[in-house]
């Protein structure tokens, strides 16, 4: 008998589908994969297993045989979700990570009995294949350890409820593990399997999850795109039901690209050898490129542009511009013509409180008047009004709060005030398109793409696979463990990213 | 100690009573000990009122279309200010709203306006320096100690005492900005290091017999108002342009607002904040200076009398004229507005223990309003 079996599971919000995925059906024994691309419902249906959200009515299935009674009630369902992010207290001993959500063996007086609370953590820890010691601090395991330690306290949990057969839910369990790590969390998920309970492994890598899920499901819009079973499905098969489309290879191109890449333009940034991760090589940036750096979650493409501006500690990462290796920080890399435009925009660009005239303005400050003049109120303002007409900024006035705008509103600032430094010649782009919609998305990409000229050129950082494709000349995959992919001209697709990313582990094998 | 001939004094002995003290000698300066109770009132809400008529008035134009709502919210300290000079009129008839009590109050809140004043620079960097006040009587007791002891001349005093309060900004910057160190952590010792080296500068005495000349100079001024006030007027006039109209004004504002993106941007970040920091070593002093005139003399362990009225005005400042946002016009009105609540329950014979008590809960509350009023986390500081 099935564990769990959904026959439909449907949720909204404001009208708007997020999932409608159809007999989905998760027996003991197995270890499934879930896959699908951000927005696809994923998450969604996570939540809803987990007792977070409660489905649209309509929504029908059984758990263990009797009619599910939304929401979940965590409890009681034999479900649990071991969270992507670490929730262990790291210098403090396995045992007392395990008493925050146990408190079981207490003597009469409600002291806790030590010799028990150790032997029945050391169980939980067998049960997934881990070999510690209960003693050991969290600090010293290795992160794949750590991760076994959530799963088996998660697994103990739904063991305390005395089910059948636990259901296990791994919200990207492997995103920060080393390839002999991410086997030791897949062996314990085949050993939960064979206990008898069953797991669902939430990921992004798909060759590692098409090794080692008996059956996938592929969620894409909200609808399962995809089910098949883990090792006898296609590869191109899965990606194109993730995105959808076979065809991104012909999908429409953004404004001239760079046609003949030899052609001699001024080289106007060099970077090389960044191994936080993954190795970068060197890469050579042009005037008039548009280039890429993509690669799965953890890759360090994602703290790569902070490296770069010297926000960060660069480490191995050698930056240099025509000027000279950058060694200072964000100052230094400013006036050499680097601009950053972070993902994060109110805790990285912006003044949130303060309104969008003083958040656009603040760059022109020093340069619009002498040193010792007074800030000039009226060409601030008109510069303002005229960047927000220009742009087609929603915002009620020059003197709104710029936390009241909406992303793409923000992001829209955001590039302007960049494009207006005179200085600027690399624009450093982290995860352009996060957040913000349809429209403002086309406005931002082609504004990059604008923006790279005959002596400038825009660097994008990201995993938006559909706008790396469509915006860049090159896009330069990192990989692990082996040198960057570059993929440009023909080969540059959302679907060719999207599968030289995934093929990581693939690589490696 | 006693061998210089100067009164021994205990670190509590004076800390304590420390704001009746002030108020006292105070009134020996200006008008007359008559009013030692009645301290003035009127024209000092008033005048807070009608100076903050000119920069609400620009504010406003400023800002986007303002409904009668907002600008009761952005006025209503000031509305409140008058009301309570109202009140207390209405209770003290004859004794509150008088000549003699705004000057006495004028004259007594110089100091906490220059200080106030000062703080709000870091404060817009949302840096919380406490160490304004001990830093004042360090300044004031080596101007006093070169003047009285070493008899040296009044403008080498003055320049010596500046010197050393742009040492000690300079000190708090470097542990703040390059070390890194939390705002109110590292201020909050160097404030111990500067109360030790007050009392040893001063060998723990009451530092009297300033320059006739000089006192003088600093008690007396233009109709009856003290030149210690006047300073305090034109730092606010400067304050109010630098923040408004420099660079350096909205720099303060934008790094204090999110300092990573300023470091983003390519703001001279760290700069600014040194030169904030030495700026208000700077002014500590030039209050540290006001004080040994205006009282003639310098009490080495007062420093903690000044210490929580200029926070409290600053904080309160941000719930007026520009919401959330530490301002010169603000920080003003708000050092008028809370001395005329305690000079009105002195005149009505409030115990000594009221001032103390009414200090803290006004500092409280003035936290508490900036909080509410600006509905945001804007005015958090970064400790």
């Amino acid at each position: 008998m099935a564990i769990l079996e959904l026959d439909r599971v449907s949720k909204s919000f404001d009208r708007h589908t997020v999932l409608d995925a159809r007999q989905i059906s998760i027996r003991p024994g197995y270890v499934y994969g879930l896959l699908g691309a951000n927005g696809s419902g994923k998450s969604t249906l996570v939540k809803a297993l987990a007792g977070y959200h409660a489905p649209d009515p309509g929504s029908a299935g059984r758990l263990r045989g009797q009619p599910i009674h939304w929401p979940l009630r965590t409890a009681s369902s034999g479900i649990a979700v071991v969270p992507q992010d670490q929730a262990l207290a790291v210098e403090m001993s396995i045992v007392d990570n395990f008493l925050v959500t146990r408190r079981r063996y207490r003597s009469l007086i409600g002291r806790v009995t030590w010799r028990d609370e150790r032997g029945a953590t050391s169980d939980s820890l067998r049960r997934v294949g881990l070999h510690r010691s209960p003693e050991d601090t969290v600090a010293s395991l290795t992160a794949a350890e750590r991760a076994l330690v959530e799963i088996a306290r998660s697994l103990e949990e739904i063991l305390l409820t005395k089910v059948s057969s636990p259901l296990l839910i791994l919200d990207e369990p492997t995103a920060n593990l080393a390839q002999n790590d991410v086997e030791r969390v897949f062996a314990a998920t085949r050993e939960i399997a064979d206990q008898g309970g069953a797991v669902i492994i939430v990921n992004h890598r798909m060759s590692e999850v098409r090794a080692s899920c008996d059956y996938l499901y592929v969620l894409r819009d909200g609808q399962v795109a995809f089910r098949g079973p883990g090792n006898g499905s296609d590869s191109t098969e899965v990606v194109t039901a993730m995105f959808g489309r076979a065809v991104a290879a012909s999908a429409s191109r953004m404004g001239e690209k760079q046609a003949d890449p030899a052609a001699r333009r001024a080289l106007l940034l060099r970077l090389s050898s960044f191994a936080e991760m993954s190795n970068i090589g060197n890469v050579d940036v042009s005037g008039g490129e548009v280039v890429g750096i993509t690669g799965l979650v953890g890759m360090g493409q994602d703290i790569l542009p902070y490296q770069i501006m010297g926000l960060r500690k660069r480490k191995n990462l050698s930056v240099a511009t025509h000027g000279g290796v950058l060694g200072g920080g964000p100052l230094e890399a400013c006036a050499a013509g680097l601009a950053l435009l972070p993902a994060d925009r109110p805790t990285a660009a912006f003044w949130p409180a303060g309104t969008v005239l003083e958040n656009y303005t603040i760059g022109r400050l020093s340069t619009s008047t002498r040193r010792l003049a007074l800030l000039s109120g009226r060409e601030h303002r008109e510069a303002t009004m005229r960047m927000i007409s220009d742009w087609n900024v929603q915002a009620d006035s020059p003197d709104a709060a710029m936390r009241t705008l909406s992303g793409g509103n923000q992001q829209k600032v955001q590039i302007a005030r960049a494009i207006d430094r005179q200085k600027c010649t690399v624009l450093i782009a982290h995860e352009p398109t996060q957040g913000i919609d349809v429209a403002a998305r086309r406005e931002v990409l082609s504004a990059l793409r604008a923006f790279a000229t005959m002596e400038r050129a825009v660097i994008v950082c990201g995993a938006d696979y559909e706008a790396l494709a469509e915006v860049c000349d090159r896009v330069i995959v990192l990989k692990k463990g082996s040198a960057p992919v570059t993929l440009c001209g023909s080969e540059l697709s959302e679907e060719s990213i999207a599968q030289c990313a995934m093929d990581t582990a693939a690589a490696v094998q | 100690m006693d061998e210089r001939g100067r009164t021994r004094i205990s670190r509590t002995g004076l800390n304590k009573p420390g704001s009746f003290l002030r108020q006292r000698s105070l009134e020996d300066g200006s008008a007359g000990a008559e009013s030692a109770g009645p301290a003035a009132q009127q024209p000092g809400g008033g005048a807070g009122a009608s100076a903050a008529a000119g920069p609400a008035a620009v504010d406003m134009s400023r800002r986007a279309p303002s409904r009668s709502v907002q600008l009761t919210r952005r006025l209503g300290l000031v509305i409140f200010g008058l009301a309570v000079i109202a009140l207390f009129s209405g209770l003290s008839p004859g004794a509150f709203f008088t000549h003699g009590t705004l000057i006495t109050v004028i004259t007594a809140e110089s100091i906490p306006m220059m200080l106030a004043l000062a703080v709000t620079i870091t404060l817009r960097l949302h840096d919380l320096d406490v160490s304004f006040a001990a830093i004042m009587i360090l300044t004031a007791s080596i101007a006093g100690e070169l003047l009285v002891a070493n008899h040296v001349s009044l403008a080498v005093a003055i320049i010596v005492a500046l010197a050393m309060g742009l040492l000690a900004g300079l000190i708090n910057g470097f542990l703040v900005v390059v070390l890194k160190l939390s705002s109110f952590i590292a201020t909050l010792g160097t404030m111990s290091v500067a109360e030790g080296l007050a009392l040893s500068v001063s060998h723990s005495t009451i530092l009297t017999g300033f320059p006739a000349a000089f006192t003088n100079d600093m008690q007396n001024g233009p109709g009856g108002v003290p030149l210690g006030a006047i300073i305090g007027w034109v730092l606010l006039l400067v304050l109010w342009l630098a923040f408004e109209y420099t660079p350096f004004g909205r720099y303060l504002l934008f790094i204090g607002g999110n300092r990573t993106a300023a470091e983003l941007l390519g703001l001279p970040v760290r700069r600014v904040r040194i030169i904030a920091y030495a700026v208000t070593g700077i002014l500590y002093a030039a209050a540290g200076i006001v004080l040994a005139g205006m009282l003639g003399s310098v009490d080495p362990t007062s420093d903690a009398t000044f210490l929580l009225s200029p926070l409290a005005a600053a904080f309160l400042g941000t719930t007026v004229f520009q919401l959330g946002r530490f301002n010169a016009w603000g920080t003003a009105v708000s050092v008028y507005v809370l001395a005329a609540i305690s000079t009105g329950l002195q005149i009505l014979g409030a115990s000594a223990w009221v001032g103390d008590v009414f200090e803290g809960a006004a500092l409280i509350l003035a936290i508490a309003l900036s909080r509410f009023l600006s509905k945001s986390s804007e005015v958090d500081l970064n400790l």
